[in-house]
């Protein structure tokens, strides 16, 4: 599992609800890493904040991990 | 540097940190009361810890510290490398580690303290840079009499520009634009 894939995991995890029914699915290109993240009914809305602000944050974040390693990442959050 | 010599009081969550690759391993050692595994942290140290993890996982080796002042934690990241890229354009990474932080630890601590997250002094430095800026943006506006746009600030830093030119007569500053990010503009009175 990468670090990505963790910062992701963590993040999601710690904000939910239900841990538990947290789902990362990392989706690895080239160049670019896609994570499907999925959430347990009625957990969508806090990792996606007021105004997509959670959800904006938690791109910025793996955006520079992924810039670390010369990648980039890509977040979609799964209904 | 200059936070050690604001008279800020050092607080538990200071101890050594230990700089794990391998975030998962939970806390370390020291910062465990000794007497109850299952004890909580108490808030510096839980501060700490989720600062600490969020920037290992990002893949930087950092030092963190965390400290009390004014009723709100300030937690210093000091990465020997990579320091920018936990800045981020305009402080863009900082808000987002800042704002993630903040939301993680309320989780276990609704009633936690504000948190201030920095990288290596940089929230100050950013602050001086805006106050010579809007100074010498102000000036010119004066010489011309026309109004000038800075770039698009935050709120806090748009007030920043606003304190900084309190002192100067003949100007005034308005941001065009609402949300996070507005643009400021210093304007002649006289033309307004």
């Amino acid at each position: 599992m990468t670090e990505l894939k963790q910062l992701v995991e963590y993040i999601s995890k710690a904000l939910v609800d239900q841990p538990d029914k947290v789902e990362v699915k990392e989706i690895t290109g080239e160049k670019t890493l896609i994570y499907e993240l999925r959430v347990g009914q009625g957990d969508l809305g806090k990792v996606i904040g007021k105004e997509g602000r959670t959800a904006k944050a938690i791109r910025s974040i793996i955006t520079a991990a992924a810039m670390k390693i010369g990648k980039r990442a890509q977040l979609e959050i799964l209904e | 540097m200059a936070q050690n010599e604001t008279g800020e009081r050092p607080v538990s969550g200071n101890g050594p940190t230990e700089v794990t690759q391998q975030p998962q391993k939970g806390p370390t050692p020291e910062s465990v009361p000794a007497q109850v595994e299952k004890t909580k942290p108490d808030e510096p140290t839980a501060v700490r810890q989720t600062l600490q993890k969020l920037v290992n996982m990002v893949g930087i080796k950092a030092k963190i510290e965390v400290t009390e002042r004014e009723n709100a934690y300030y937690a210093n990241i000091k990465a020997r490398h990579s320091n920018g890229l936990l800045i981020g354009h305009r402080g863009g990474t900082l808000r987002s580690l800042q704002y993630l932080t903040r939301l993680i630890v309320k989780q276990e601590y609704p009633n936690a303290l504000p948190i201030t997250v920095d990288v290596s002094g940089y929230r100050l430095r950013r602050e001086n840079f805006l106050r010579k800026k809007a100074t010498a943006v102000a000036r010119i506006v004066l010489e011309t009499q026309r109004e000038m746009a800075l770039d698009l600030l935050t709120e806090k830093e748009m007030e920043i520009v606003r304190q900084a030119l309190k002192p100067m007569a003949g100007i005034r500053v308005y941001a065009l634009g609402t949300g996070t990010r507005r643009n400021v503009i210093i304007a002649p009175i006289a033309e307004s």
